[in-house]
């Protein structure tokens, strides 16, 4: 099957009992949507899980895909949610600063690794503690906006929110980070 | 001219612009030292994330492979709840005099046995079932001519108790719990969707379709089976409504199947015709 086919033909081949057209597009997107969740996370070892059932809620949900919307926005969505029923099942929430705090610092406290690699892992640490001082839903929009480079509209999209709510997110999420972003300039100054 | 709320609103999709592109933004932001102050500081915070941005680790071999085996049949090949379908059932129900039959099976195929169990505390806040055999008196045995209904199926049912008024009784439940839901409330969803669990209606549904399918000839199971398979696809919609990325979506979804099938008046017919039969009243 040529590998360039677009979308709404994956979707409908798929729809028609065709997995070798799901499977593109599971290879097609496995890899953002891998970060993505990642980001939201900082769980390595979650992420492959999530990012099946991800996949999979949407092979149950894909005759209900709108050809109008991007499949990459859609597939989001349902990161999103898949992420976000993980965390109300475990109580991420709660847990989850601490948690990523405790694993960023272990990542720092680890057993000699070799000076490069120590710097990254720190710089690592670095950035999913700056991510997990925001609220989940500060999180979010960054996520999709800084990372994923999505627009303040596709990220309203995504998250099933207002544009003016995902707005007052990012300028929220920008002034907390400011400062939590200080060990990743150069020398670590505020 | 723009505030500097219209600036600061547009600044995060700007950013990667301001050097060649947003002229309207960098005039104010010439002109405005706080908002000024601000882009850059949003500015250094994006390219600092982005530069440090964190990388899933790889995805295990073999992946798309796996999520291939996971996959159950696609949306197009699941079966539907077909509102004429089970509307025919309804009334094929009465047309095989399903009342007689059903009403002298029970009294001879099927005695009284214990209630069946309810799952005691699975779903407190469900509303109680349309029909509730405790309230009936015992059937009498061995009244009337002997019913259109295969010894397999006579037996199997027998064997534990109640089980089809049980599921019956149970996916009533369920589809009048589902009329009340506010659609709004996904933890009222899934209550509904852990009493099925709990209360294992779709594994008993399951047997009841395997009886009900291996005897083709008896008008019992004729009529019943799609009711049976109705409910258990509703039932199967529950449990998906609650993990589906729109539950508000496939819950209104899930009402107007369950209203164009009139599954659940199908149920209470099923449960009072059985009622009345146990009753001994005239049918």
């Amino acid at each position: 099957m040529p590998a360039t086919l677009d979308e709404r033909e994956l979707v409908r081949r798929s729809l028609a009992g065709d997995r070798e057209a799901f499977r593109i597009i599971v290879l097609r997107h496995q890899r953002e949507l891998a970060n993505t969740i990642y980001r939201l996370t900082g769980d390595r070892s979650a992420t492959e899980d999530l990012v099946q059932e991800t996949f999979l809620r949407a092979y149950r949900a894909l005759d209900r895909f709108d050809p109008r919307y991007r499949l990459a926005t859609w597939l989001r969505s349902i990161a999103l949610n898949v992420t976000r029923d993980r965390g109300r099942r475990e109580r991420v929430r709660s847990e989850h600063l601490p948690r990523l705090q405790a694993r960023a610092a272990a990542e720092r406290c680890e057993p000699p690794p070799p000076p490069e690699a120590a710097a990254r892992k720190e710089v690592l640490g670095a950035v999913l503690d700056a991510l997990a001082h925001l609220t989940p839903e500060q999180r979010e929009a960054v996520v999709l906006s800084v990372f994923d480079g999505l627009t303040q509209r596709e990220v309203a999209e995504v998250l099933g929110a207002p544009l003016g709510t995902v707005k007052t997110r990012l300028r929220s999420a920008y002034r907390r980070l400011r400062d939590l972003v200080a060990p990743l300039r150069p020398g670590g100054a505020p | 001219m723009k505030t500097c709320d219209d600036v600061l609103d547009l600044l995060p999709d700007a950013l990667p612009f301001l050097g060649a592109d947003g002229a309207e933004l960098r005039d104010h932001l010439t002109v405005c030292a706080a908002c000024a102050e601000a882009a850059e500081a949003m500015a250094e915070t994006a390219a600092l994330l982005r530069a440090h941005a964190p990388v899933a680790p790889e995805l295990g071999k073999g992946f798309a492979d796996r999520v291939l085996a996971a996959l159950g049949p696609t949306p197009a090949q699941r079966p539907r709840p077909a509102g004429g379908l089970l509307r025919a059932a309804a009334v094929a129900l009465a047309a095989f005099g399903l009342g007689l039959v059903f009403g002298r099976g029970w009294e001879e195929g099927f005695p009284q046995g214990p209630p069946a169990p309810t799952a005691a505390g699975a779903a407190p806040s469900l509303p109680a079932a349309p029909a509730t055999p405790a309230a009936s008196p015992p059937a009498p045995r061995s009244v009337g001519r002997p019913v259109p209904l295969g010894r397999r199926l006579g037996v199997a049912l027998d064997a534990e108790g109640d089980p089809l008024g049980h599921y019956v009784r149970q996916a009533a439940r369920v589809l009048e719990a589902l009329e009340r839901l506010d659609g709004r409330d996904a933890a009222a969803l899934d209550v509904v969707a852990r009493h099925v669990e709990q209360a294992g209606l779709l594994d008993a549904g399951e047997r009841l379709l395997l009886l009900l399918r291996e005897e083709p000839g008896s008008e019992l199971a004729r009529g019943l089976a799609p009711l049976v398979a109705g409910t258990q696809l509703v039932l199967r919609k529950v449990r998906h409504a609650r993990d589906d990325d729109d539950p508000r979506r496939a819950l209104w979804t899930l009402r107007q199947e369950v209203e164009q099938t009139q599954l659940l008046e199908t149920c209470k017919a099923v449960l009072a015709l059985r009622r009345r039969a146990l009753s001994r009243e005239p049918l």
